[in-house]
C-alpha cells in the first residue's frame, strides 16, 4: 500500500502562500499496464496553471531521502508529461524505490503549492545470496599468486567491492593493500563473478612496490581470504553469510605449463564417456572454460559439457554425441595459464632483454590423440 | 573526462580550432536517431561537434552521440554545484548511495559538462548521461539524440563453451579503463577480466562499420628489466618534439610515452617510461593545457593529489630502465598543485580553467570549476 499524506501550503524557499494554492488538484499515485508508476493530477478545472507552456512549472515531483529532508537545493524528479482529457499525468524515467518518500506538488504560483506526499514501504527481504565458490579451489596457492575469482549464486552490488574483500595473515590482521583496485571493477556481464588481482607490483620481481612495501605472499605461511557478510547483492541486501577461504601458499612458480605433460585419457569410441586431462599443477578456472577445446580431424569443434575439477588439475568434456573413431586434435590458446599467470608460451615475468616479440602472439597449441573403438 | 583533441590543436587553437564545416557535418551524417542501446556508461570523452563518445562496456560497445550542444559559447558561468551525488539521485528518483558517477567530460564547445552515471547497484542497472549547464541536471533523452556504435569485438578465441541442456555464457568481460578521442580516431584502452593484459584499440570515426579496430599490447620496462602488461587507467594525447603521443598513465603510475603512428593492428608496442610518480598511488585523471605559452600536463593521483608536468620536459626525459628506490619517484619533475584536494575527476572547462569533481570529507561529490594552475 502506498501511504499518501496531503499536505498544503508548504512552499519552496521563504514564506507560505496558502492563497495560491491549487484547491481542487488531487494527485494520485498509478500503476501502469507494464507496471511502472505514474503520477496523475486531477480536478484541474479552472486552474490557473493549466495551460502554461511547461508542464514542469505547474507539476513536480522530488525525491526525499530523508524523513523530514527539504528539496529546496535538489533538481525535480525526471520524466514525462502527458495531458490528456483533463487528466494530467507525469512518467518517471525511472521506476520508484522502495523506502523512499516522493513529494508531489501541484504549482499555483512559483512559491504555492499543494502537496501530497508517497511513502514507497521498503523492501524487507531475507537474505538469500551466498558466496558460492572461490578459485583457485586449492588451499595451496603460489607465492605469486596473480587472482581470485569470487562467484555469487545472485548478481552483486559493484562500486564498492574491495572494502568487502580482505586478505588477512595467520594472526588474522589484514595484509594491507594486497589487490590492484581498479575503479572499473572486473565484473562478469551477470554481476555474479568479481575477479580480484593480487598487485602486480607486489609479485613481480624488480617492481618498486615490491621493493618498498614486499610482495604479499610469504612462502610457508597461512593466509585467508574474507568477504564480509555486509556486502549487498544487486537487490540490497545483505550476504547470507561471510565467507572465508584459507590457505597455505607454496614457493613461487615461474614455470609455463607444458601441454605436452599432461595426462589425456581418450574414451573408446562409440561411447560419451569423458575425454579427461590431468594437469601437474592446477591451471586458472576461467580460461580452462574458453581456451581449451577439442576438434576432429576435419577441423570441426567437439560440442559438450566441460567440467573442471579437482582443484582445476582435471579437464574433462563430455560430448554431446558419441565418440567417431579417428585422429582429434586438443587445442589449446596459449594464452591458457596456470595460477600465476604463467601462459602456455611464456612465463608471467619476461627478461625484456632475453626474450623480446615484435606482434602479439595468441597461438594455438596442439595435441593429437586417437580414438578407437573398444575392443 | 579529458579534452583529448590533439595538443597541436590546442597550441593553435587562436589560429583555428574549427574544423572544416563540410567535414564536420559529415561526422553525424551516418548516425541514426532511437537506435541507442546503452547498456552501461563508462568513461565519457568529447570528438568534435558536440559529439560525446562513450565507453559501454556491459554492451562491448563504444557509442558516439550527436548531443545537439554544437554551438561555441565563450561566456560560461564558473560551475559551483555542491553533492551533485545527491542532486542527480533525487532527479532520478533513488537514493544517494544507489547512483554511481562513472566519469565526467566537459564539451569543449560550450562548457557544458557531462556525466555518465548508472542508477542502480548491479551491472546491469541503468545507464544515464546527465548533462549539467550552470546549476541544471538535465538527463539526456538518448532516444531523441543521433548517434552511431561500435562494437567491440573480442580477441579471437575460443567460442564459450556449450553445456549439455543449459547454454553456458561466456564470463569474460573487457573492462574500458578510458577513451578519447585523437584526429579521427577513437581510442579505447581496456584490460580483460581473466587474462592480465591491457588492450588499447584504435577505431576510425566516423564507424561506418568496415574499421577494423588496431588492438595493440602495451608493454613497457618497469624498474628495470621485466615487461609488464599492467592497465593502462588514462591517457591524453599531445605533441613531444613536434611529434604526436599518447601519454599513458599505467595503474601503478609510470608515466609511458607511445607515438601514435605506432599504433597499428597486432602491434605490439613498447612504451618508453619517462616518469616513476610514486607507490601506493594509482593515476585517476589527466588533462593537458596552454598556459603563458607553455604546455603542461595535469594528472590527478588516489594519493599523491595534483601533479603539473611541462611537457617539454617529456621530450627530453630519458627512458627509465633501471628499478627506482627511496621514495618512488622518477624521471620528469613535477610540481604537486596545492589546495587541489580530493580531485577524482577532471576535465579542461576552458583555456584558462578546469571543471573537477571533488570528493569532500564527508563523502559527498562537489563540482567546481578552478583556474589552471
Amino acid at each position: 500500500m502506498i501511504s499518501a499524506v496531503l499536505l498544503l501550503g508548504l512552499s519552496v524557499g521563504c514564506g507560505r502562500s496558502l492563497r495560491e494554492e491549487p484547491g481542487s488538484a488531487r494527485v494520485d499515485l498509478g500503476t501502469a499496464a507494464d507496471g511502472s508508476s505514474y503520477f496523475e493530477v486531477t480536478g484541474l478545472e479552472g486552474y490557473p496553471g493549466v495551460g502554461k507552456p511547461a508542464w514542469s512549472e505547474f507539476f513536480r515531483i522530488y525525491t526525499l531521502f530523508e524523513r523530514d529532508s527539504s528539496p529546496a537545493d535538489l533538481p525535480p524528479l525526471a520524466g514525462s508529461y502527458v495531458f490528456t482529457g483533463g487528466v494530467l499525468r507525469f512518467k518517471p524515467h525511472f521506476p520508484l524505490e522502495p523506502g523512499l518518500e516522493y513529494s508531489a506538488r501541484v504549482y499555483g504560483s512559483p512559491r504555492g503549492f499543494r502537496e501530497t506526499r508517497f511513502k514507497l514501504p521498503r523492501r524487507e527481504a531475507a537474505p538469500t545470496t551466498v558466496v558460492s565458490a572461490v578459485y583457485p579451489s586449492t588451499a595451496a596457492l603460489p607465492a605469486n599468486l596473480l587472482k581470485f575469482y569470487i562467484h555469487f549464486s545472485a548478481p552483486m552490488s559493484v562500486g564498492r567491492s574491495y572494502e568487502h574483500v580482505r586478505l588477512l595473515d595467520s594472526g588474522g590482521k589484514a595484509v594491507r593493500y594486497p589487490f590492484l583496485e581498479l575503479d572499473e571493477e572486473l565484473w562478469d556481464p551477470t554481476g555474479r563473478r568479481l575477479t580480484v588481482f593480487i598487485d602486480p607490483g607486489r609479485i613481480k620481481q624488480g617492481v618498486l612496490p615490491n621493493s618498498e612495501v614486499g610482495p604479499v605472499f610469504v612462502e610457508g605461511q597461512d593466509y585467508t581470504l574474507e568477504i564480509s557478510g555486509d556486502w549487498k547483492d544487486a537487490a540490497g541486501v545483505r550476504l547470507r553469510s561471510p565467507f572465508s577461504k584459507p590457505f597455505r601458499v607454496s614457493g613461487a612458480d615461474h614455470e609455463s605449463p607444458d601441454p605436452s605433460a599432461w595426462k589425456l585419457s581418450a574414451p573408446s569410441a562409440g561411447s560419451r564417456d569423458p575425454l579427461a586431462l590431468t594437469f601437474g599443477a592446477p591451471l586458472d578456472h576461467a580460461l580452462l572454460q574458453r581456451l581449451l577445446w577439442v576438434e576432429s580431424a576435419a577441423g570441426e569443434r567437439v560440442e559438450g559439457e566441460v567440467r573442471v575439477e579437482d582443484s582445476e588439475r582435471r579437464w574433462s568434456l563430455l560430448p554431446d554425441k558419441d565418440w567417431s573413431p579417428g585422429t582429434y586434435q586438443l587445442v589449446i590458446r596459449s594464452t591458457l595459464e596456470d595460477l600465476a599467470g604463467n601462459g602456455i608460451d611464456k612465463p608471467f615475468e619476461v627478461d625484456l632483454f632475453e626474450q623480446v616479440r615484435t606482434r602479439v602472439d595468441s597461438k594455438l597449441v596442439r595435441r593429437e590423440f586417437t580414438i578407437t573403438p573398444s575392443r | 573526462m579529458k579534452l583529448k583533441l590533439l595538443a597541436c590543436l590546442a597550441l593553435t587553437c587562436s589560429l583555428s580550432i574549427s574544423l572544416n564545416p563540410a567535414a564536420a557535418a559529415d561526422l553525424t551524417a551516418g548516425m541514426k536517431t532511437a537506435s541507442l542501446e546503452l547498456k552501461s556508461a563508462g568513461p565519457v570523452a568529447f570528438g568534435p561537434e558536440g559529439i560525446l563518445f562513450v565507453a559501454d562496456p556491459l554492451g562491448a560497445a563504444v557509442h558516439a552521440i550527436a548531443t545537439g550542444d554544437a554551438g561555441k559559447v565563450a561566456k560560461r558561468k564558473p560551475v559551483a554545484l555542491e553533492a551533485v551525488d545527491r542532486k542527480i539521485a533525487a532527479a532520478l528518483g533513488t537514493a544517494p548511495d544507489k547512483i554511481r558517477i562513472s566519469d565526467l567530460a566537459v564539451n569543449p564547445l560550450s562548457g557544458v559538462a557531462y556525466l555518465s552515471v548508472a542508477r542502480g547497484s548491479g551491472v546491469a542497472a541503468p545507464a544515464v548521461i546527465v548533462s549539467v549547464r550552470g546549476d541544471k541536471l538535465e538527463a539526456l533523452d538518448l532516444s531523441a539524440l543521433k548517434s552511431s556504435s561500435f562494437t567491440l569485438t573480442s580477441v579471437p578465441d575460443a567460442k564459450a563453451t556449450t553445456g549439455r541442456g543449459r547454454r553456458r555464457q561466456s564470463a569474460r568481460s573487457q573492462a574500458i579503463t578510458d577513451l578519447g578521442y585523437v584526429n579521427g580516431r577513437v581510442l579505447v584502452a581496456g584490460m580483460s577480466n581473466e587474462e592480465f593484459s591491457s588492450s588499447l584499440r584504435s577505431i576510425a570515426f566516423p564507424f561506418d562499420g568496415s574499421g577494423k579496430p588496431a588492438s595493440v599490447e602495451i608493454y613497457h620496462g618497469a624498474h628495470g628489466r621485466f615487461e609488464t602488461r599492467s592497465p593502462v587507467r588514462t591517457f591524453v594525447s599531445l605533441n613531444v618534439a613536434g611529434q604526436p603521443y599518447l601519454v599513458a598513465a599505467y595503474q601503478c603510475t609510470p608515466l609511458v610515452t607511445i607515438p601514435l603512428a605506432d599504433i597499428k593492428p597486432g602491434a605490439k608496442l613498447k612504451g618508453k617510461t619517462v616518469a616513476e610518480l610514486g607507490n601506493r598511488n594509482r593515476p585517476l585523471d589527466m588533462i593537458v593545457y596552454t598556459k603563458g605559452g607553455k604546455e603542461y600536463m595535469l594528472i590527478a593521483n588516489s594519493s599523491r593529489g595534483i601533479m603539473k608536468v611541462s611537457t617539454v620536459d617529456l621530450g627530453k626525459s630519458p627512458a627509465i630502465t633501471e628499478r627506482v628506490s627511496g621514495g618512488g619517484r622518477k624521471g620528469v619533475p613535477y610540481e604537486t598543485i596545492d589546495g587541489w584536494k580530493g580531485i577524482i575527476q577532471l576535465d579542461r572547462a576552458d583555456d584558462a580553467n578546469a571543471l573537477v569533481m571533488r570528493e569532500t570529507e564527508a563523502g559527498s561529490l562537489n563540482l567546481e570549476t578552478l583556474p589552471l594552475p
